[in-house]
Parts: structure tokens; sequence; C-alpha cells
């Protein structure tokens, strides 16, 4: 059985949202077209490379467009609104770097990933089993 | 918090023939089927809304049931949580009021409302028994556009009582003031249309008038297309005023720092939908013998997302908790009586 990281919720995670709301799932692609997301969390080191005609989700690549770094647990902090993006950013518990153009395509892209998981039941199973990872 | 000693209903029957969960009909292409049964309490140190709702998907076969709490405190924070359950792990049969979504439970039996939930990430548990002090009344159907009516069905004062615990600490419910309704119908979220409804129960018990209020409007909420304030006495409505006979005016801004938004995710949606909130209202009514005036001063407000029923658009349900007071002449009577509000303003992106 492959192991529950990261990159294997993030894959899921696309997963359940092409299946479930494919018209996020194009708009992602649309909004983020190759755009290269650097992962890279407190226990893991991935790339999303935002493509068609699906989303890919492999190990790091030193050509990101935008980087990503971030304690796990800020994820759930964030989704469970104990935390906003601003604070994040403002205490460094997320650091994202990239062009302006890039920030804002992920920032846009990020909407539709959110609009898309509030219309996925799968998604929000997983979010939950996401929770347990974080715990174990 | 079943049954037990408490009196019975000496309408119990009328709850039996008015309050039920329906059949979804759903017709080829048409809006989905909805239907939700909510009851606010709104205590003296927090409000709290509980709403069981089932909302028809696209498949036209299946169902979501939903829990939806929020918790509004005297001292402006909320808290809240909205859960989704397989439709395999719920009960509920039409015909029926009572229901059960895991182990989250509504009963009405011959001495009233029960309502048993427990939000396990939240720390939430709610056994709260709830007196009716009128009777229901099934209303009219409710235009919302051209294609979409909405079923109502309301008992606009109960009294409640029970317990509530937040995160650890008990809370004691006694006699505060409640509000129930009930509404379905095929209708879409982020169809062309918007309400506002609001409930103006009294704190005292025994007063016997409260009121309910209610303007349908367009989109973007700029064109009234109906609108009516109904005024019970008792057990039974006394009054209804509609159109003309209602004037609304609103005043300010209700500024927060925060806005809780549920599901909580929807925090980090940017959502242009959320409606202006004002920091008072006044509607004024007259006609048929009665001249009344609500002054309304609202506290705070939370937010609850759901998807439109077609494109990635959202559609927000303000919910607003306030205090209101009453006052005028009906046949003669005069009213005069402070009260608490709670109000909801729909609001969808186009």
């Amino acid at each position: 059985m492959q192991s529950r990281d990261l990159p294997w919720y993030i894959t899921q995670a696309l997963s359940h949202l092409s299946r479930d709301v494919p018209a996020a799932y194009a708009a992602i692609q649309d909004t983020c077209a190759e755009l290269r997301l650097s992962v890279m969390s407190d226990r893991s080191e991935s790339t999303v490379w935002i493509t068609q005609p699906r989303i890919e989700v492999f190990g790091p690549v030193s050509n990101a467009d935008v980087t990503a770094q971030f304690q796990e647990t800020v994820i759930t902090d964030l989704i469970d609104a104990r935390l906003s993006i601003g604070e994040a950013l403002a205490q460094d518990l997320l650091v994202l770097v990239g062009s302006t153009e890039n920030l804002d395509r992920l920032v846009a892209g990020l909407q539709f990933f959110l609009r898309g998981a509030i219309r996925s039941r799968a998604l929000q199973e997983l979010l939950d089993d996401f929770r347990g990872h974080l715990v174990a | 918090m079943e049954g037990g000693s408490a009196t019975p209903l000496p309408n119990y029957a009328e709850f039996l023939t008015a309050d039920y969960w329906h059949h979804p009909v759903q017709t080829a292409g048409g809006p989905l089927f909805k239907e939700w049964s909510h009851f606010c309490v709104m205590q003296d140190d927090f409000d709290l809304l509980v709403n069981f709702s089932h909302l028809g998907t696209r498949s036209g076969v299946e169902t979501r049931p939903r829990l939806t709490v929020l918790l509004s405190y005297a001292n402006g924070l909320w808290d809240g949580d909205m859960l989704e359950f397989a439709p395999e792990d719920c009960t509920l049969v039409p015909g029926r009021f009572d229901a059960a979504f895991g182990k989250n439970r509504m009963l009405l039996d011959e001495t009233g409302y029960h309502l048993n939930c427990h939000l396990q990430q939240r720390d939430i548990t709610i056994a709260l028994d709830l007196t009716p002090s009128v009777s229901p009344v099934v209303a009219n159907t409710v235009r919302l556009s051209d294609r979409e009516a909405i079923r109502w069905m309301v008992v606009p004062h109960l009294r409640a009582a029970g317990l509530v615990t937040l995160q650890g600490t008990p809370q004691e419910i006694g006699n505060a003031p409640a509000y129930h309704d009930r509404n379905w119908g095929c209708f879409s979220w982020g169809g062309s249309y918007a309400w506002e409804w609001a409930t103006l129960v009294p704190a005292e018990e025994s007063v016997d008038w409260c009121l309910v209020y209610s303007r349908i409007s367009d989109q973007s909420r700029g064109v009234t297309r109906s609108q009516s304030l109904i005024l019970w006495k008792g057990r039974k409505p006394n009054r209804k005023f509609f159109g003309r006979d209602i004037t609304v005016e609103t005043h300010g801004h209700l500024r927060q720092d925060r806005t809780l938004q549920i599901p909580r995710m929807m925090a980090l949606v940017l959502n242009p939908s959320a409606p202006d909130v004002p920091q008072a209202m006044t509607i004024q009514a007259h006609g048929f013998g009665a001249d009344l005036r609500a002054e309304i001063a609202f506290e705070g407000f939370g937010h609850i997302g759901v998807p439109n029923d077609r494109g990635l658009g959202l559609t927000t349900l303000c919910e607003i908790a306030g205090r209101c007071r009453i006052s005028g002449q009906v046949a003669g009577e005069d009213i005069d009586f402070a009260g608490r509000v709670q109000m909801e303003i729909n609001c969808a992106e186009p």
C-alpha cells in the first residue's frame, strides 16, 4: 500500500475533483496553465504541474514557477479557519515565492479548487483522513 | 430530553398534519428539490441555530443530508459547523417529522420538539426541548421567480429548555424564546431571486405577540417582488400585511472584525456574494385597524455558504442576530414589547 504523504493526498484530491467537479478541475487547468508549483512541507517535497490532459504530481524539480513552504498542520489550520492566508503569510507559516503574475494565477486556481472541494463529499472525506494523517 | 413529564400539547394533531418531511419531487431539467427544518433559540448570552436539510443532487435520485449548527455569543464570537452525511447514515421518512442524521436527531412528540445533536470537531452538544406557544401555519406558496417557488410551514414562537455544552462547558437553557420553520420546494441556489426574512419573538413568555417578516426580491436585492409581515396573537395569526402596507428602512452598515463562515473552508474563498448587513432596520405596517412599528438593532452575523446548483458560484446565507422593540396598536389594543430577532439574507453570485 502506498504511503499516505502529502503528495498522495494532493493526487487523490485532484482525482476526486476531476471526477466530482470537472468544471473546477478544468478551470484550474485554464487559469494555471503549465504552472509548476513546488510544494515543500515539513514532511515531504513534491511538484504539482498544472497541465493537460491531467494535472501531474511528482518529485521535486529545480525549475518551479512558484514555491510554497509550510508545515502540514497549516493546511488544516487554514481549512478550519483557525488561520487566514494573510495571517499565515504574515507569520511566515506559509512562504510563497514566485512572480506576481504566477502568484495571482495560483491564488485564482486555489479559488477554483476550494469551490470544487465544497461540492465534493469524497474530497471532504479525504480531508478528514488527512487530519488523521497529521495526528499519526 | 424527550417527552418526560412535560405537559402534552393541546394541539398536537395540528403539528402532525403540518410539519413533516416531503417526498422529493424532481422534474427533468428543473430546479432541484430542497427541504430543511430550521430552529433558532435566542438565549440571553448566546443564540443557537440548528438546521436539518436534505438537498437534491443533479442525479435526481439521492439527496445530501446536512446538519448546520451556528452559535452567536453575546461577546460577538461565533461558532458552528456544517456536517454532511451519507444518505445511508440517515433516517428521514416522508410524511413524518422525526429524522436522524448519524447520531443527530430531531423528534416531535405530544410534548413538543426535541433536538439532540453532537458536533464532535467543535465539541458542541445540544439537548433541547422546544414547546410551541402557537399553532403551526402552512403559509401560501412563495413565488421566488418565474420558475421557482418555495413552500413554508412556520411555528414562530416556542420556548426552549435544555442543555447546550460548548467546549466542555454546560450552558443551561431555560425558557428561552425560539422559532421553528420548514421550507421545501424546487428552486435553485443561484436562482434569479434573493430573500430576507426575520423572526421577531418576545423575550418574555407572557407576551403573546410575535411577528415574521419576509421580502422576496430580484437577485441584486434592488427590486422587491413581494413582502409580508405576519402578526400572531396567542396561537393564531392575527394580521397579515402585504406589499404597500409595509414600509422598511435600513440604517448604516454593520461591521465586524471577523465573520464566521461555514463550511469553514469558505473562509478561504473570495466571496463577492456576501451581502451588506444594516446596523438597524425599521419595519412599519398599517391597515386593518392596526399600526405597527418594529425597531431592530442588529448585533452580529455569520455566513453559511452553499454551492450554486449550476456553475461554480456560491450562495451566501447571512444569519444575523439582533434585538427589537415592537410598538403600536391593533384594534385599539396597545402593543409594546422587547424581543429577539433572527434575520436571514440570501444572496447569490450570478
